[in-house]
């Protein structure tokens, strides 16, 4: 287990340091969607890629397993190899996941128009960091958050709006620790939107456990949905602030069992009460639809415009 | 933070909402294990295979301080555990 954690650890700093991206991946994958959109600014939409990595995480647990086991054991020893056994081969989203990150990105970017927020893109954004700190490696995190931030600061960037909670919580709430003199206003898109549509008529919301419980935006989005129409089915117990159970996605890359079987359990309560899941984080996306067996899952931004 | 974490009463409120707790049914996967864990770690504790697997696996989601009748900060502690545990590693 050990092994295994700072095998994780080695590949995400290794490919920070070399790329501004945790998994060995062709970065162009994260631009791709903000073709056509005005270089820069003092706002900008920040997508930190983490649409197309959501489902690389996955992909790159798979191919660490197969040079060690998850938990204890010989082969755990052979995952401290991890790092290096992606050489020069690269992880890609399939077309469809490229494809469905950059149309919930150009969606996003559509509606702050149509709302009549200005912004810019950065075609070279650098990642945020997140999972670094949710692997728990507080130390390599701060000194690539500073980083980070002197990016955004050497661009003249004074705001940034986020798409994701894992981005908008370290943002806010992290970076301010350790990044000295911090000043980034940081929103969310969903602070800013107004949506004139929706494709789905009902459904229910499984919660992202950072905006439910550590952002404070539990409400928000159901406004969203109820500014169109959306008819979300609320049950105290499964979609409640208190109780509203986690998707298993932060421990995808630690324990892959324990977080299958987090997200089974998740989607049976869900499938209850609707057969329409709409969800409003990537990992969140990833994580269910992996244990879904005939529910429709969907982002908040797939359904919205 | 021991002295939070020694207020814990034992009630088990936690692991009714902790999803991998309930995912496996092992009590150090749980928030009552864990912050034993936790406890451990802090207090200079040696460390084992099921320190690590208990205090990495939290999914940090905070379900389990919302019923916390010792209104303990749980995640923070197990947090906190964890960047030490890694920092002597």
């Amino acid at each position: 287990m050990e092994d295994w954690i700072r095998a994780l650890r080695d590949l995400v700093v290794d490919n920070l340091k070399r790329n501004r991206f945790p998994l060995p991946a062709d970065r162009s994958i994260c631009s791709r969607w903000a073709s056509g959109l005005p270089e820069g600014g003092r706002r900008v939409l920040y997508s930190s890629c983490m649409y197309q990595l959501a489902p690389l995480i996955a992909k790159a647990v798979d191919v660490l397993q197969k040079v060690g086991a998850s938990s204890g054991g010989v082969r755990a020893k052979l995952a401290a190899a991890g790092a290096r056994v992606f050489g020069g081969f690269l992880l890609k989203p399939s077309d469809e996941e490229a494809r469905r990150a950059d149309g919930i990105l150009r969606n996003i970017a559509t509606m702050l128009s149509k709302a009549g927020v200005q912004f810019g893109v950065l075609r070279d954004e650098p990642y945020s960091g997140a999972l670094l700190y949710e692997l728990g490696f507080e130390e390599d995190f701060a000194s690539y958050a500073r980083e980070v931030y002197r990016y955004f600061k050497e661009r003249g960037v004074e705001e940034v709006i986020t798409v994701d909670p894992h981005t908008h919580y370290v943002l806010e709430r992290v970076y301010p620790k350790y990044v000295e003199r911090f000043d980034l206003k940081v929103v969310s898109y969903m602070d800013l939107v107004k949506p004139s549509k929706a494709s789905v008529v009902k459904a229910v919301v499984h919660d992202s456990c950072l905006y439910a419980r550590y952002l404070d935006r539990y409400d928000v989005y159901r406004r969203l949905l109820d500014s169109v129409g959306v008819v979300h089915v609320e049950d105290p117990y499964v979609t409640g602030k208190a109780y509203s159970g986690c998707c298993g996605g932060p421990i995808e890359s630690v324990r892959p069992d324990v977080a299958g079987e987090v997200a089974k359990i998740r989607v049976r309560q869900l499938s209850k009460l609707s057969d329409t899941v709409i969800t409003v984080c990537p990992i969140c996306y990833v994580n269910l639809s992996r244990a879904a067996s005939g529910l429709k899952i969907l982002d908040l931004a797939e359904v919205i415009s | 933070m021991i002295s939070e974490i020694d207020r814990c009463a034992r009630c088990g409120f936690c692991e009714a909402v902790c999803p991998t707790y309930n995912a496996v049914r092992m009590r150090h996967m749980g928030p009552r294990g864990r912050l034993q864990m936790a406890r451990a770690v802090l207090d200079g504790g040696v460390s084992s295979r099921y320190v690590v697997e208990s205090l990495a696996t939290c999914l940090r989601c905070r379900a389990c301080e919302l019923v916390c009748p010792a209104s303990i900060r749980i995640v923070d502690a197990i947090v906190e555990a964890r960047k030490r545990l890694y920092a002597r590693a």
